[in-house]
């Protein structure tokens, strides 16, 4: 094993001295890819920076005019919007549905990925399929059901428990997610692991989970948007406002004939702030050149 | 995972009779499968069943559970022009949709896994977009895409390119709308930044020094060891654009003249706005008859194409 | 019992409390207060007696001092005072079962946002007025409402209270989850000719199922300052006014048209677009001309006058190209800057829905009556009700009631009049011109949204009452609206929009 990872390392500095001759061609891809990354950031960052700009607008500026820039500059949106709506119940209620899930999930969905990806038992693959398969009837469809469900069977009415138990338990997209990261890891860990002794527990626990920090990092990530941002699932749940969470609490400034758009756009941009923090701890774990050396090379 | 299962699974399986290797094996299976086979059963398995079963009832408020009709819900689907108008609507917008946000996500993908100063700061713009709430991107559309004193008119217009109606017309509407879906990538980029991390280095070294270009590296290296990504990818968003609804709901409310009316805005306004819950599972139990196959087609070519490190024995995977 | 009434009663009974409590018994009242409801009642009747007789008092701390359940302290009364005895029945009377402290669910889409901390005062007002009922406020955003209600209903998991609009009650009506209120209208001798939306409204097969609480009325908004500009006058705020019909509309909208050099629109002379409500249902009904006829068995757009109505709207967007083209988004994100908003636009036809919106912009704009038809010479405009209704499986169903009628009664109508977010149901406050609201239009000519027609004979033709009027309105709309963006010859579209309509309403 050492021996590969010091020939490695030699041909990386060889390319490197190697490479060293187009010093000016770098500079000007290194100018390219600056240049690229900022226009499409931009761009792409748009619907983002309209939001903040537009949540510094007055209600009346929002209302009357498609203006960038907001003239007066007001935090009438954030004031208005934290102080009419019992908005720190709604974070506090968000959270414990978000956190409780993301800290659940990463967890069962891996080791149900690790059942569809590195253990060969009979139902493997349709067990795999109906995982899939449930995520392909609509959920509007299967709206009515899980309610009658949820509060006549299990009586659980106005509470998170029918939002947080279903999902915690796993769910397809981050099972599927995990089982093609997993697939992509080369069986002879396993295979070593074993000849030395290791459980399945042993491989998913000491190989598979370490190697897998990027994509279960996604995963925890992908837990807390879809929580975060739900909406359908506390719409239909939850009554009472001191129940209610931030994604459907923001929109009941939404009316029928009219809304309060700069309480909406303030409070929709402070709610992206966990999703931020959240994100920049997971892009972290993307960093090139994961410890995979001795296998391969 | 409860401790029961742990003792049980720290036992290495040891060589018993082929029986009893089977049994141990499968019960391995089932035991780290556990948390998603019990939540199946407890959770998802009545409620689906009582959706199917709804499907071939006449939803009525007063009672939970309604009248048995047969077939007469889908007797009725066959003759509804909107949903055949909904479903080509549905497939127009999945064969762009579905390619297009996967080759533009890998591409940004590759931009952002470079290593570049203050990439958490690219990364997290590229990103944002895909969690800003429903109506403030609506908004945001409607104030470039104004056909009369939107951006993208006033900007056409400056290059002397006529304008175009893009959400008041029935031709420009759905193309608006794929273009509208290519800003919500988040999901997809983090998927490949995830993956990317995943291909060994010396590939590319070795690649290097046999001289191969950027192009190169990611024609022979970076996209071969990718596929079980696009796969997951391509199964993941044919499901998810079948199912696409929140942009014709917010943005166009399925118009210009019926040009944006998705499958599943079809089925909505079927089953919430005239209340027709048992119509609206049938079309819902539809659409997953063509959802399952196509996917179970996926599965089947995938096998052709998508590369498995970790093949099991006498499983057949791509050859690289 | 009436609102006065029962005011006045709080009233003296709060100023005969805070005097007992000043004359040294304020510790027993209190202790009283603390008890269980039925103490409450206690409370309320003895205090009453205080004005009259000094003894009672004593009598009141006998209670508290022994602890006694209620029949024990009947006794007591009664043998010690004869003069107290009949209030002593009265308490009798009154305590059973509504004694005790019930809260009912508010389903609603009103109560929340910036107006929260308004509603919640307004709430706590109701509590005061009636002790033993509390109410929760269940608020959902518009228009998820319905998704909700859509599956809390057959789940048995419905508010007891609950917000409609016009058109959606009736499917839950008819599917027999809400309850009649017939009776406690006539047992509190509620007269409903109090409401604009009357009784009719909210008749469903003989019987009533909803309260008054506001509803919308089309109106014409203008843009005064362009008026001003262009020179032009400003149309008539008074209902069939000469001077005002369909013609001066054109003409007035292509004066105050505005195209710069580039030959880019600056300011639009009117905004017309597919709607049946606010829209053309109006301008059928003005030009003697409908949907269909009176039996609901027939698609009567084709027709000529309906045809004329229909090619008024066709005519400003497609030939005169006076208004811009509809399917704007902006039209239907509710609040979303709209081109009357952002003002580039003259003339708006539209409701009183629009109008808290455009007194947030503070654009300088004025409401007038619909122009009438020149060959008619009446007007039609489209009015849309929403009542507040009750569960057929509450509990409370009294208490509900009670509830719901308060909604529509001058305190909350009163509200919604001083804030113009809605038109208040009830016509005092609607007419108040202290209360600075509109003109109404004229009875004679209101067509309610949902299909409902009040002719001069005050008949109608209830096609809200149509079991698929969602889906029938949703596609004429559809293809008119392919006629309007030039997609569809016009009178095709109305021969399509006839042969769909009637599909509809032929379908079992």
């Amino acid at each position: 094993m050492a021996t590969t990872t010091e020939a490695s390392y030699a041909v990386s500095q060889l390319v490197r001295i190697h490479g060293r001759g187009t010093v000016a061609r770098r500079r000007v891809g290194r100018v390219f890819v600056y240049g690229t990354l900022i226009v499409f950031s931009t761009v792409f960052a748009m619907p983002f920076l309209w939001m903040v700009l537009a949540s510094l607008k007055t209600q009346k500026q929002i209302l009357s005019s498609f203006d960038v820039i907001p003239d007066p500059w007001s935090a009438e949106g954030y004031i208005r919007g934290w102080t009419s709506l019992p908005v720190d119940k709604f974070i506090m209620n968000s959270l414990i549905y978000s956190v409780s899930v993301l800290l659940v999930v990463i967890f069962t969905s891996s080791l149900t990925a690790f059942a569809f990806s590195r253990l060969q038992w009979t139902g493997r693959n349709l067990w795999f399929i109906l995982a899939l398969s449930t995520m392909m009837v609509p959920p509007q469809v299967l709206l009515l059901p899980q309610f009658i469900f949820f509060t006549r069977i299990l009586n659980w009415s106005n509470t998170l428990l029918p939002l947080i138990l279903p999902l915690a338990l796993g769910h397809p997209f981050y099972i599927f997610l995990l089982r093609q990261f997993f697939l992509s890891l080369p069986m002879e860990l396993d295979e070593a692991a074993r000849i030395d002794g290791a459980s399945s527990w042993g491989i998913y626990w000491r190989i598979i989970l370490p190697l897998a920090k990027p994509a279960l990092a996604t995963v925890g990530l992908f837990a807390f948007i879809f929580t975060w941002n739900d909406f359908f699932g506390p719409l239909i749940y939850l009554h009472s406002l001191d129940r209610m969470t931030f994604a459907v609490g923001l929109q009941l400034f939404r009316g029928q004939f009219t809304t309060d758009f700069a309480a909406l756009m303030a409070m929709s941009t402070l709610s992206l702030a966990p999703i931020m923090i959240i994100f920049f701890f997971t892009q972290k774990t993307f960093i090139q050149g994961i410890a995979l050396t001795g296998i391969k090379g | 995972m409860n401790p029961m299962a742990q003792s049980a699974l720290s036992e290495p399986i040891r060589t018993r009779s082929p029986r009893r290797r089977a049994f141990m094996r499968n019960l391995e299976g089932y035991l780290f499968a556990a948390p998603f086979v019990i939540g199946f059963v407890w959770f998802a398995l009545g409620p689906f069943a009582a959706s199917l079963y709804l499907s071939f009832t006449n939803y009525q408020m007063k009672a939970a559970i309604p009248d048995f009709i047969g077939l007469q819900n889908f007797q009725d689907m066959a003759s509804d022009s909107d949903l055949r108008r909904s479903m080509f609507n549905t497939i127009y917008y999945t064969v762009f949709h579905v390619p297009g946000s996967i080759i533009l996500a890998f591409a940004i993908a590759l931009l952002l896994n470079r290593k570049v100063r203050g990439m958490a700061f690219y990364r997290t713009m590229f990103f944002l977009p895909s969690v800003v709430a429903g109506v403030a991107t609506a908004i945001l559309w409607l104030f470039l895409l104004d056909t009369n004193w939107g951006l993208v008119n006033t900007a056409l217009d400056l290059v002397g390119i006529p304008p175009a109606p893009w959400l008041t017309s029935s031709r420009w509407a759905m193309p608006s709308l794929i273009m509208m879906s290519f800003w919500r990538l988040g999901a997809p980029m983090i998927i490949f930044l995830a993956a990317l991390q995943g291909v060994p280095e010396q590939l590319y070294d070795a690649a290097e020094i046999d001289g191969a270009g950027r192009w190169a590296k990611v024609r022979h290296i970076t996209i071969p060891q990718l596929t079980p990504t696009f796969f997951l990818l391509i199964v993941l968003n044919v499901i998810g654009s079948f199912q696409v609804f929140t942009d014709a709901f917010i943005v166009t409310n399925g118009g210009p003249a019926g040009a944006t009316l998705v499958y599943l805005l079809h089925l909505y306004r079927k089953a919430f706005r005239s209340f027709h819950m048992g119509y609206g599972a049938a079309m819902g139990w539809f659409l997953f008859l063509i959802v399952l196959s196509l996917t179970m087609l996926q599965l089947w070519f995938s096998r052709r194409w998508v590369y498995y490190e970790a093949a099991m024995p006498g499983e057949k995977t791509a050859k690289r | 019992m009436s609102q006065e009434e029962k005011k006045g009663k709080g009233l003296t009974r709060r100023k005969v409390l805070r005097a007992s409590l000043l004359g040294g018994s304020g510790v027993v009242g209190l202790a009283v207060l603390a008890g269980c409801g039925e103490t409450q009642i206690v409370e309320r009747e003895v205090v009453k007696v205080v004005t009259q007789e000094v003894p009672v008092e004593k009598i009141v701390t006998q209670i508290v001092e022994k602890e006694v359940v209620v029949e024990k302290i009947v006794t007591q009364i009664v043998e010690k005072q004869v003069l107290v005895e009949k209030i002593v029945t009265q308490i009798v009377e009154v305590a059973p079962a509504k004694a005790e402290t019930v809260t009912i669910r508010w389903a609603n889409w009103v109560a929340s946002g910036p107006r929260l901390a308004q509603w919640n005062g307004l709430l706590k007002r109701f509590t005061k007025e009636f002790p033993t009922i509390k109410v929760q406020n269940e608020p959902k955003p518009w228009p998820q409402h319905w998704d909700s209600l859509a599956v809390s209903f057959p789940a048995g998991n419905a508010q007891d209270v609950i917000w409609f609009s016009g058109a959606t009650f009736l499917k839950f009506a008819e599917d027999g989850v809400l309850l009649p209120i017939d009776e406690f209208v006539k047992a509190r001798g509620i007269n409903l000719q109090d409401f604009w939306t009357q009784a009719d409204v909210f008749d469903f097969q003989g019987k009533l199922h909803g309260v008054p609480f506001f509803h919308t009325v089309s109106y014409i908004m203008i843009n005064q300052r362009m008026f001003a500009d262009a020179g032009v006058e400003e149309p008539p705020r008074e209902w069939n006014a000469p001077g005002w019909d369909w013609n001066d509309w054109r003409e007035k909208s292509l004066q105050l048209h505005k195209v710069d050099s580039g030959g880019k629109v600056e300011v639009f002379g009117t905004w017309v677009t597919q709607a049946f409500e606010n829209m053309f249902g109006g301008l059928l009904v003005a030009n003697d001309g409908d949907v269909m006829n009176p039996a609901k068995t027939k698609m009567t757009l084709g027709e000529p006058k309906s045809r004329a109505a229909m090619r008024l709207i066709y005519q400003f967007i497609q030939e005169d190209k006076i208004s811009p083209i509809p399917a704007d988004p902006s039209t239907f994100i509710s609040g979303a800057p709209d081109p009357f908003a952002r003002q580039v636009v003259a003339i708006r036809p539209w409701s009183t829905s629009s109008l808290s919106n455009y007194i947030a912009a503070q654009i300088p704009f004025d409401t007038v009556a619909w122009p009438t038809s020149p060959n008619t010479g009446h007007t039609g405009a489209t009015y849309n009700a929403n009542p507040n209704t009750v569960s057929k499986a509450t509990k409370f169903p009294d208490q509900a009631l009670e509830f719901a009628f308060w909604l529509a009664g001058p305190e909350i109508q009163d509200f919604f009049g001083a804030l113009k977010s809605q038109m208040p149901s009830h016509i005092a406050t609607a007419d108040d011109p202290g209360g600075g609201w509109l003109t109404a239009p004229p009875k004679s000519n209101i067509v309610a949204n949902e299909g409902q027609k009040l002719d001069a004979a005050n008949q109608m033709i209830d096609l809200r009452f149509h079991k698929f009027w969602l889906e029938w309105v949703v596609k004429i709309q559809e293809i008119f609206e392919k006629t309007l963006i030039g997609e569809q010859d016009f009178d095709e579209a109305i021969d399509e929009m006839d042969s769909e309509g009637q599909k509809i309403l032929e379908a079992k």
